[in-house]
């Protein structure tokens, strides 16, 4: 899909940047032992990146990323916080048997969650909710959808649009202000909605391809980095991938396709 | 009765009864340079309300004591020693010809201004040098300079190409004015003097920063902000009875709205912390 206004090819060489960033990350964690959490963003930001360019060499570095991380789980390093992330890295690497606890979340999250009906209800939700119910409203539109006319999706993609630029004033709240637009991108409710998120998520590029910017006078080595650039970086390569694929990521893995497709086969 | 309909009446008799305030024209005052800056910002909204047919009580008593003025202060006098003050000598002549006042002769000294270039020299942010250009075009003087009145455009374009999470309060204003000035305050179409993919871009932040506006419960922008959605003439039922909404639950019962949601430093009164809200839902809601 094209986006109006957006560079394509210039996008997907920030993606090419950012795994580029994502395998050195790898390395280090190989290197120095990382976090569940560390290991569960490295491989799904790669898997994402993989998905999005279309390319086996970073297909291969995710699965690499993978297999170290499911070494970590039966070492006994514990489970990541991010159930829906894990579930994701689960449904992206049906024969990894570590990820068996994961596997099946996003099923079973799904269940009985109907499309979100666009009107004026869902604004106010938007507007008026608190972080955690907006947080799972994206869920929903990204799992389910969103059903309206022309003219209450728009508005609902404004409403989420001012929700996630709003929050994103405070540079620790950027991931989720990405989370927020993912959901408006890939439920594509309005295309200038859609081009402000992706531009919003370009101008967080590092130059080393990670995304995000850590508070003034923070050190910019180890965990901190992973602290705070792992999780922007895999909320912009899955906010770029959700709104250039024709189903959000979410999605494609809770439908009945086989798992292992490709969720974002492009031309 | 109808939030919109409350929110103005509410406004003007505040405004109306509250005139005496705006006054700048007392030397010993220490608050005149402020009182100046609101006296100025009640004569281009009367001015626009004007021009737009808007009539009323309190229009009429505002009215009549903005034209007062004429004899209280000698406005060729400053614009002379400060070019800076060609923008309220323009605002004065455009209310001017609004109230029936005068006719659509530019003022000398803008014009005097205007061609010996002194205003070209003038400092100003691009959107305040974009309404001046508008300013001047509105008062019979853009001739020979449509080449500036693009530029300053595009100049005021150019400082809103960032997300929307990057906007300051002064950004957010820039907004507003830009779309005041290119919509001749909702007498033009904008198609008339701007590019379709700029105005779309303007369109959208519009839409989104008055959501972000309502969500923060900033009044002033909003009010803005919902002038500007008329202006542009978006459509946006929704945002903009939400915004009525809550500028009914915020009103006092004195007909007046707060322009900060925390008052700055300092002790100007009571006044200087709701004319400018006051004045802005009361042209909004006009």
């Amino acid at each position: 899909m094209s986006v109006r206004g957006i560079d394509r090819a210039a996008l997907l060489g920030d993606v090419v940047r950012a795994a580029s960033w994502l395998a050195s990350q790898l390395a280090a964690a190989r290197r120095d032992g990382a976090s569940c959490e560390v290991h569960c963003a490295t491989v799904l930001g790669l898997d994402v990146a993989a998905l999005t360019l279309r390319d086996p060499a970073i297909a291969g570095t995710a699965q690499e990323a993978a297999d170290t991380f499911a070494g970590a789980l039966r070492a006994g390093g514990g489970q990541p916080r991010d159930a829906v992330a894990f579930a994701l890295v689960a449904a992206l690497h049906p024969g990894e048997s570590a990820f068996a606890p994961a596997r099946g979340a996003l099923t079973a999250a799904a269940h009985g969650v109907r499309p979100l009906e666009a009107g004026p209800d869902a604004c106010a939700q938007v507007l008026g909710g608190d972080d955690a119910a907006l947080a799972a409203l994206c869920d929903r539109i990204e799992l389910r959808g969103v059903r309206g006319n022309l003219a209450a999706r728009r508005e609902l993609g404004l409403a989420l649009a001012a929700r996630a630029f709003s929050a994103a004033r405070a540079p620790t709240r950027s991931a989720f202000a990405m989370h927020v637009l993912r959901a408006a991108a890939g439920a594509r409710l309005d295309p200038a909605t859609t081009a402000e998120a992706l531009a919003f998520a370009r101008r967080q590029q590092r130059v080393d391809g990670a995304y995000g910017h850590l508070p003034v006078s923070t050190q910019t080595a180890g965990d901190l980095r992973a602290a705070f650039h792992l999780p922007w970086t895999v909320a912009a390569l899955r906010l770029v991938h959700d709104a250039l694929a024709p189903v959000p990521l979410v999605r494609a893995k809770t439908s009945r396709q086989p798992e292992g497709d490709s969720p974002s086969a492009r031309k | 009765m109808e939030p919109r309909t409350r929110v103005g009446e509410g406004c003007w008799n505040w405004l109306a009864s509250n005139r005496a305030a705006f006054e700048p024209f007392r030397e010993d005052d220490p608050l005149r340079s402020k009182r100046l800056l609101a006296y100025g910002e009640l004569t281009g909204i009367l001015g626009n309300c004007l021009r737009r047919g808007a009539r009323g009580d309190a229009l009429g008593a505002l009215t009549a004591f903005v034209r007062a003025g004429d004899a209280g202060y000698d406005w060729e006098a400053q614009a002379i020693r400060s070019p800076a003050f060609a923008v309220a000598l323009a605002v004065r002549a455009r209310f001017r010809i609004a109230a029936g006042l005068a006719d659509a002769m530019p003022p000398p000294a803008l014009a005097r201004h205007v061609a010996l270039r002194t205003l070209d020299a003038l400092e100003l942010a691009p959107y305040r040098a974009f309404e001046l250009e508008h300013l001047l075009a509105a008062c019979g003087l853009g001739s020979g300079r449509r080449t500036r009145f693009d530029r300053r455009l595009r100049d005021a374009l150019a400082i809103l190409a960032k997300p929307p999470s990057s906007f300051t309060n002064h950004d957010r204003y820039a907004l507003t004015h830009l779309v005041f000035a290119l919509c001749d305050d909702g007498t033009r179409r904008a198609e008339a003097v701007a590019a379709r993919p700029a105005l779309a871009r303007l369109r959208w932040l519009v839409a989104v920063c008055g959501r972000m506006a309502l969500l923060e419960r900033d009044l002033d922008v909003l009010a803005e902000l919902v002038s500007c959605v008329r202006y542009l003439e978006l459509d946006e039922p929704w945002l903009v009875e939400a915004a009525f909404a809550l500028a009914a639950a915020s009103q006092d019962a004195d007909g007046s709205l707060p322009t900060f949601a925390e008052p700055p430093p300092g002790d100007a009164g009571r006044f200087f912390e709701r004319y400018h809200a006051t004045l802005m839902w009361a042209h909004a809601a006009t």
